[in-house]
């Protein structure tokens, strides 16, 4: 239970983040992640909760929020179509989004080094829209 | 490798053998492949040891023989020879060159070198090769498709990944990942690799790069080998070099900054030994590629948090063939520092430049999940 709280408060953070509310995720990580982080290690031992194992719980949130952003780009636009298009259904009329907003937000580079196999689910994540639309790219 | 004669090969490549045992019972071999436009490299190991079992550097080039060629003149009379033997046999051969700016251009070419490098690590035909696959960073779709198209038949399954990116993995020290003072490459650093065909630039800060942390610029190697024979041409009319010497000159005398007076290269020119005077001819090209690169370079370092950005500083590396360009870093970290960048600091990859893509990518292909490796359908 406790250890859900704490992927919980990391999901929190990583929205934060991805959102462009880098102060509000700055604030919350002493105010709520540690403690339940020190909680936990006082509970169960350090050896419970190391900190790469901190670490891979948090790429592992990032990459959670950064799909469901993607994901939220794609079905956003889809469901606003959907319900123009269905009369008594919805909100009210309003501008369609054409393009979700989406701040680029680097996100801090961790402090432990990256399991090479979350990095590979990283990249596979980033292909699955990819599939579908053209992405842009840089050409000098 | 621009020597490419665009016959139409008449001889189709022998079949690899088929596997005669059980798919469940084949061994498993775990490759890392840099399939690079004037050299590949390849390394092989099988699934759960440690120890290479292959690691060969392989120049991309398929030469096909010509009709008429005597019995015994090229070694157990083949059709088509691979590599070094190829360039070896140039007379006697129509040299393919595969790929063209990182990317594939000749598919049966291709085809027939991915059949070479399956002989390469698996002789008998019986082993379940899956093979991790270094592509230009943003390379297209259609590009990639090239690519899984030369590997059915010939990999079992597949993962193609950003060569800047391989090139960050295979230089990381996992034997020094505990240290406290040692940077992970993967963690925070922006790598520059030089090629034949491209030059890719990717920021690599913890997570896998987005196409807006790569680069791709089509102009590498052979550009510069194009420019240094375009102006030996104009300067000396009829010399008749190769675009294979200009290579070599070019990876003899090769730099970038301030230009060098005299460099004087001895060529053969009808039999006779002459003398040209390259200096400023080398250096504009070689300060070509650096003005193309600059940019990027920027552009990269721009997206990177703030938080990070002065440790990324300390940590841009190049590979690749280019990295040998004589000065390239202390003229890159020199452009940076002018232009008020904090503290920056390029190192080259070092001796192993020709490797680490393929060594990032043997690492990517042992770590590799069952379900991450993606087949390849014939």
């Amino acid at each position: 239970m406790a250890l859900r709280e704490i992927t919980r408060a990391m999901r929190q953070i990583c929205l934060l983040q991805e959102t462009g509310r880098n102060d509000e995720a700055a604030r919350l990580e002493p105010m709520l992640l540690d403690p339940l982080i020190k909680s936990f290690r006082d509970t169960h031992g350090v050896g419970a909760l190391p900190d790469d194992r901190v670490e891979s719980l948090l790429v592992c949130e990032r990459e959670r929020v950064g799909d469901a952003a993607a994901l939220g780009e794609l079905l956003i636009p889809l469901l606003m179509e959907h319900l123009r298009a269905t009369p008594g259904v919805g909100p009210p009329e309003r501008p369609a989004a054409t393009q979700p907003v989406r701040s680029r937000i680097p996100p801090r580079p961790p402090t432990a080094s990256p399991e090479i196999a979350d990095l590979l689910d990283g990249m596979l994540a980033q292909e699955l829209p990819q599939s579908s639309a053209k992405a842009r790219h840089h050409r000098f | 490798m621009t020597t490419a004669t665009l016959e139409k090969p008449t001889n189709a490549a022998p079949a690899v053998a088929a596997p005669t045992v059980r798919k469940s019972d084949r061994k498993i071999n775990l490759i890392g492949f840099d399939l690079g436009t004037n050299k590949s490299c390849i390394l092989a190991s099988q699934a759960g040891t440690t120890d290479l079992a292959i690691s060969k550097i392989v120049p991309t080039v398929v030469g096909y023989v010509k009709d008429g060629i005597v019995d015994g003149i090229i070694a157990g009379n083949a059709s088509i020879l691979y590599g070094e033997d190829a360039l070896k046999n140039f007379l006697h051969v129509n040299l393919v060159a595969p790929l063209e700016n990182g990317v594939i251009s000749h598919p049966e070419a291709a085809q027939d070198f991915f059949r070479h490098m399956r002989t390469l690590v698996d002789p008998s035909g019986a082993a379940d090769l899956r093979a991790v696959i270094g592509v230009p960073a943003n390379a297209e779709e259609d590009a990639r498709e090239n690519i899984r198209d030369c590997a059915a038949g010939v990999f079992e399954r597949v993962l193609l990944i950003p060569e800047p990116f391989l090139a960050a993995l295979g230089y990381r020290d996992d034997s020094r990942l505990n240290q406290p003072n040692y940077v992970d490459p993967v963690t925070n650093s922006l790598f520059i690799d030089i090629g034949g065909g491209t030059s890719d630039v990717c920021l690599i800060q913890g997570y896998f790069p987005s196409r807006e942390d790569q680069i791709c610029i089509a102009f590498a190697g052979d550009a510069i080998d194009g420019l240094i024979q375009a102006e030996i041409n104009r300067l000396y009319p009829g010399n008749g070099i190769s675009r294979q010497t200009v290579r070599e000159i070019k990876e003899a005398h090769s730099y970038v900054g301030a230009i060098r007076k005299p460099t004087d290269v001895k060529v053969i020119i009808g039999g006779k030994a002459r003398i040209l005077e390259l200096g400023e001819t080398i250096g504009q090209a070689c300060n070509t590629l650096l003005d193309r690169i600059y940019p990027a370079l920027t552009t990269l370092i721009t997206r990177a948090s703030s938080d990070s950005v002065v440790q990324l500083l300390q940590n841009i590396v190049v590979t690749g063939g280019g990295s040998q360009i004589r000065g390239i870093d202390t003229v890159l970290q020199k452009r940076l520092t002018d232009d008020g960048y904090e503290s920056p600091k390029v190192r080259l990859a070092g001796q192993d430049y020709k490797r680490y893509v393929a060594m990032g990518a043997h690492k990517a292909a042992r770590a590799a999940r069952e379900n991450q490796w993606q087949h390849v359908l014939e």
